[in-house]
């Protein structure tokens, strides 16, 4: 068990080395090598559900599975196998492919450990890998515009892990120690100026990773530039790894929950919630629309675990695990549709419906699934954030939240009325490639299969992850106990 | 500490000298300058209230308090961070935001040196990305052919 955890880091560490040194391999060979790596790392997270114990590894890299790590590593890895499969024929050159890929897997093993580590040490290490490789994923393709994003996530993504590192050394300051579960047992709960200053430095720092507002400017430009493989791995995937998942684990089992910080994380969620939403109306290019779209969703998942009731949290983290596959599949909706006809403008397009009848039909599964329509899984997981709203007496944030999803729904609908209904307007479409169509298919499975199965879905891999936060502070007890 | 700050030497020497080998010494732009005072003034009582803020709480965090040294050094350390920061926030020139950076990771990599942590991961995590910053500019620098971050305006955000 313990070596199929370690190989979740070194797997993908490994896969991005040996690209890099079999540069001349054969295309389908660096193909077949990067789709079954994902498939392994996917597939290893079966024999590795780790409810209700919690498997840990202590010498020299401390790593930590419990239930709320393992809903990210499921999201991370399984969202990451789609986007191999679509990017086998979206990158027609093998070389640029093998570019990908390297990326690709630098950025998946730092993610897997940023979600493992059981010391802040190596959270950061991992983080600051998987931010790396995704600053140059944006600039990918080259040219000023998306030099210019890559740029500006570059700048800003220092800036907050430099607020991350001044937090780092407040802790070790206080408590001499910056092992998470050593720190759960010791940090000084009344410390309440020490506590407060560093929940102001986490909260900016990995805020801004998450692109919470104020801290999202980057967000628009980083993933509407990026190619739309890297697009859906940064919005439904990094933001959240790097970001929600790094000021969960902090705020809820070490720093513990107050009232101060539930009004901060509501506030927070309902004004991202709002500002997205209302941003992603005014934009006709659909990648910049869904990128606005990533940061309203993420204001419901901050929204949801920042109410701090048990319908609020399991809401939001189901919330987290729907819309990475709902976001993957729009983002790779998106790239179909720039591939097909050339053009990303909505108003440059049109009648798309005829002549793309199964992007056609992925792209609605997706709107209606990020709008919350039943039976599709969004709609679960926002019926339950309006639910703990009103559990705990909040009734206007149950009502942002329900305009919200009606600001996405008519942000969406925008999408399908210029892209796919009306007349065509005569640019050439050129087919989609079938390994695109099979993630889009897959994809829009998921999203109707999670919806119908939703009560299975939390109970295999929600309520764990609850469990986990619901605990708090004792995180370190049962990690420490555990085996 | 003393082989700590050492390998912190070594570490953001090592960033520097590749920095330096990137940006040749004619494309630092140090032609370029802020001649708007606002800014400038926002960035300073800024600056102040931070310092403020960092006295109080250092006098008031026992273990900082309980040895004056510290006190001193991360207030100074404070005034680096700060440095840093207008830097990258008032300057306009790419290289200046890369030395505004790396003062400011200098800065934090010495706080935590003066809480104890003696790994040194930061630190090389720190000069490795200050490497990848720069190797990032120069591609800019060379596609939009200029230092002027006024001038890369095709992204609105």
């Amino acid at each position: 068990m313990k070596v199929l955890l370690l190989s979740l880091i070194f797997a993908p560490l490994a896969t991005a080395g040996m690209l890099w040194l079999l540069k001349k391999t054969k295309p389908i060979i660096m193909d077949s090598f990067a789709v079954l790596t994902a498939a392994f790392l996917t597939g290893a997270l079966v024999f590795l559900r780790p409810a209700p114990n919690v498997l840990v590894i202590r010498n020299y890299l401390p790593l930590v599975l419990d239930g709320l790590s393992f809903l990210l590593l499921l999201i991370a890895n399984a969202v990451a196998l789609f986007i191999l499969i679509y990017s086998l024929q979206y990158f027609k050159e093998a070389d640029t492919r093998q570019r990908f890929y390297r990326w690709f897997f630098l950025m998946l093993c730092g993610i897997n450990g940023v979600v493992l580590a059981g010391d802040l040490i190596f959270l950061f290490l991992f983080l600051e890998l998987a931010a790396l490789s995704a600053y140059f994923l944006v600039a990918f393709n080259g040219g000023s515009k998306e030099l210019e994003a890559a740029l500006k996530y570059f700048i800003l993504g220092e800036i907050a892990s430099l607020f991350i590192l001044i937090g780092l050394g407040l802790i070790f300051h206080l408590t001499g120690t910056l092992n998470l579960s050593r720190l759960a047992q010791i940090f000084p709960q009344n410390a309440y100026l020490a506590k407060s200053v560093i929940t102001v430095l986490f909260l900016a720092g990995f805020g801004m990773k998450a692109a919470l507002v104020p801290f999202h400017f980057w967000l628009p430009d980083a993933h509407t530039s990026a190619p739309s493989p890297v697009s859906a791995m940064l919005s439904g995937v990094i933001i959240k790894a790097l970001g929600v998942y790094a000021l969960l684990r902090i705020i809820y089992n070490v720093l513990g929950i107050s009232p101060q910080l539930i009004s901060i994380l509501t506030t927070l969620g309902a004004v991202s919630l709002l500002i997205g939403g209302l941003l992603s109306l005014v934009q006709w290019d659909i990648k910049r629309l869904m990128a606005y779209s990533s940061i309203s969703q993420i204001g419901y998942i901050v929204l949801g675990i920042g109410l701090a009731t048990p319908l609020g949290v399991m809401g939001g983290l189901f919330h987290l695990l729907n819309h990475a596959f709902m976001k993957a599949l729009l983002f790779l909706n998106a790239g179909a549709i720039e591939k097909a006809a050339g053009t990303r403008d909505l108003r440059k397009l049109g009648g798309l419906a005829r002549t793309l009848p199964l992007v056609y039909a992925t792209t609605l599964i997706g709107t209606l699934a990020i709008s919350g329509i039943p039976p599709f899984n969004g709609f679960w997981s926002k019926f339950y954030i309006i639910l703990g709203c009103l559990q705990a007496g909040q009734v206007w944030l149950a009502l942002i939240a329900v305009l919200g999803s009606i600001l996405t729904l008519a942000a969406y609908l925008k999408v399908q009325k210029h892209a796919f209904w009306g007349p065509e307007q005569g640019t050439a479409v050129k087919p989609v490639p079938l390994s695109m169509d099979l993630s889009l298919i897959a994809l829009s499975f998921l999203c109707l299969a999670i919806g119908l199965a939703s009560a299975l879905v939390i109970g295999w891999f929600i309520n764990p992850a609850l469990m986990v936060l619901a605990q708090g502070t004792n995180y370190g007890r049962i990690v420490l106990g555990g085996k | 500490m003393i082989l700590s700050v050492i390998w912190l030497i070594i570490m953001f020497g090592a960033a520097l000298y590749a920095i330096a080998r990137i940006f040749p010494f004619k494309d630092r732009g140090f032609e370029s300058s802020s001649k708007e005072y606002l800014p400038g003034l926002v960035f300073a009582v800024f600056a102040l209230i931070v310092l403020v803020a960092a006295f109080y709480l250092f006098l008031n965090l026992p273990v900082i308090a309980a040895k004056p040294i510290l006190i001193g050094l991360n207030l100074l350390l404070t005034v680096a961070f700060l440095i840093g920061l207008y830097l990258v926030v008032i300057r306009k020139s790419l290289y200046r935001i890369l030395i505004g950076l790396l003062i400011m990771e200098v800065a934090v990599e010495g706080f935590l040196i003066a809480a104890g942590e003696h790994q040194g991961l930061t630190a090389l995590i720190g000069a490795v990305m200050l490497i990848a910053l720069a190797v990032l500019m120069g591609k800019v620098q060379k596609t939009s052919q200029t230092q002027d971050i006024t001038k890369l305006e095709e992204l609105k955000g």
